[in-house]
């Protein structure tokens, strides 16, 4: 199961790009599309995913940083660290799993807030195509109610 | 205690017959909580803070078009359409909760806020792009899309048609706030319909200036009118804001007890021949402001 063998098996850095892409489309379609009724369906894009792309980030980046000349102290040293195509996917899934449990927790908030799921729906777009775009957009609007808190024990949400 | 409790139970029926928003944090201006409200209202918020992410773009993007920068447009939008949406929260309030939150009123509130989301969407990707989004006619694609925002901006218009209509019919204000009612009715009502007369116009022909191929360098400031051609922007700009100067100007009559009726009667006449004034000058191909 090392990744010079997974290499070997004909999966390469290109088909795990896809795949971990897959997963999460998966997660976003489920968040902009489904209904929030059912605690299941969202634990699949709020935890489930993240989880399963956040291994797989720490077993790419585990075996790829610590023999990289790169680093994260200047733009230089992380494109040197971006020339390994493992590292490279791991830096992209890193990405995946960070937007989508974002765009569980803005729809989450959102919900509380009583934001339509029209409304949500492009603000999720923007957290998946150029994620802190979206997480500003709902910034903006949550602060607009500066006293909102969410209520974390009544984890029902009514529908807009 | 038991008065009480069947108090709280009274609300929540009411809440499940009305639509009332469950313990959502409140709307300020003690707007209600009805979800039509709260829908048109989240609507404004969107768009502000859709503003606040474009101007950074503004401020970084050096590109130009027509000599105006690129993301210009679409921050216009945003502030206008924001402002749009809130007018519909505030003067929807003049309805009753049950008629506000009725079939119309829901129906053409969604698909006003969904043709919103369209316009903007739209308008932000073309921008970003360097391309046209009205008076494209270079790509199919770009074709359909025009003429696709030509529904979707009926739509925007349709909306606070059917609300001023809703409450010159409905009005809760007609006794209590004479110049309010009707600046409201009035503005919404020829706001929409000359806003739909003036805007169809513009879009029929090939730009919004007149005398001049399209240009948008040396335009006054923040609107971008023309100093140099006849611009129809100007006339739309007006007749869509009466949806927001009458009501203002009734409520201030109102408050200030003057025969608030009488003020708005005669500030509706002179904006409107303002409006076809504005639109006249721009057909002449004369510039507003030089």
């Amino acid at each position: 199961m090392q990744l010079n063998e997974i290499n070997a098996a004909g999966l390469s850095p290109d088909q795990w790009f896809g795949y971990a892409g897959q997963l999460a489309m998966i997660g976003w379609l489920i968040l902009i599309l489904l209904p929030r009724r059912f605690k299941w369906l969202f634990f699949v894009p709020q935890y489930l995913i993240p989880m399963a792309l956040g291994l797989l980030y720490g077993g790419l980046a585990l075996t790829t940083y610590f023999t990289s000349d790169g680093g994260y102290n200047s733009l230089g040293g992380v494109r040197a660290l971006f020339e390994n195509d493992y590292m490279l996917l791991a830096g992209w899934v890193h990405y995946l799993a960070f937007d989508l449990f974002i765009g569980a927790w803005i729809a989450k908030n959102a919900d509380a807030l009583g934001i339509s799921r029209l409304l949500q729906a492009p603000i999720l777009i923007a957290t998946f195509m150029f994620g802190p775009v979206g997480l500003v957009l709902f910034f903006c609007m949550r602060a607009a109610f500066p006293r909102f808190k969410i209520n974390e024990s009544q984890q029902e949400v009514s529908h807009v | 205690m038991s008065n009480l409790l069947s108090h709280l139970n009274l609300t929540a029926v009411s809440r499940l017959l009305t639509g009332q928003g469950q313990g959502y944090p409140q709307l300020p201006f003690s707007l209600n909580q009805d979800r039509v409200t709260r829908l048109w209202w989240m609507s404004g918020l969107f768009l502000v803070a859709s503003c606040i992410v474009l101007l950074l773009a503004y401020l970084f993007d050096s590109r130009l078009f027509n000599g105006a920068p690129i993301w210009a447009k679409p921050i216009k939008f945003s502030l206008s359409l924001a402002i749009h949406f809130f007018t519909l929260a505030f003067l929807a309030q003049q309805l009753d909760v049950k008629r506000r939150t009725g079939i119309l009123l829901t129906v053409f509130g969604y698909a006003a806020v969904a043709s919103m989301l369209f316009e903007q969407l739209y308008i932000s990707i073309q921008a970003g792009r360097g391309r046209a989004s009205h008076f494209n006619f270079e790509t199919g694609f770009e074709i359909a899309m025009y003429s696709a925002m030509g529904v979707a901006a009926v739509f925007l218009v349709l909306i606070s048609f059917i609300l001023g209509v809703m409450i010159w019919r409905h009005g809760q204000s007609k006794e209590s706030s004479q110049g309010l009612y009707l600046g409201t009715t009035i503005g919404l009502i020829a706001g929409s319909i000359l806003t739909l007369v003036l805007a169809g116009y513009m879009s029929s022909g090939s730009s919004h200036l007149v005398g001049e191929a399209a240009n948008d360098a040396n335009g006054l400031p923040l609107v971008g009118w023309s100093r140099t051609a006849g611009d129809l922007r100007i006339s739309h700009f007006l007749a869509t804001h009466l949806m927001q100067i009458l009501p203002i100007i009734g409520w201030l009559s109102d408050r200030n007890q003057q025969s608030s009726s009488k003020v708005v009667w005669i500030s509706s006449l002179i904006l409107i021949l303002v409006c076809i004034g504005l639109f006249a000058l721009a057909l002449a191909g004369i510039p507003l402001i030089r």
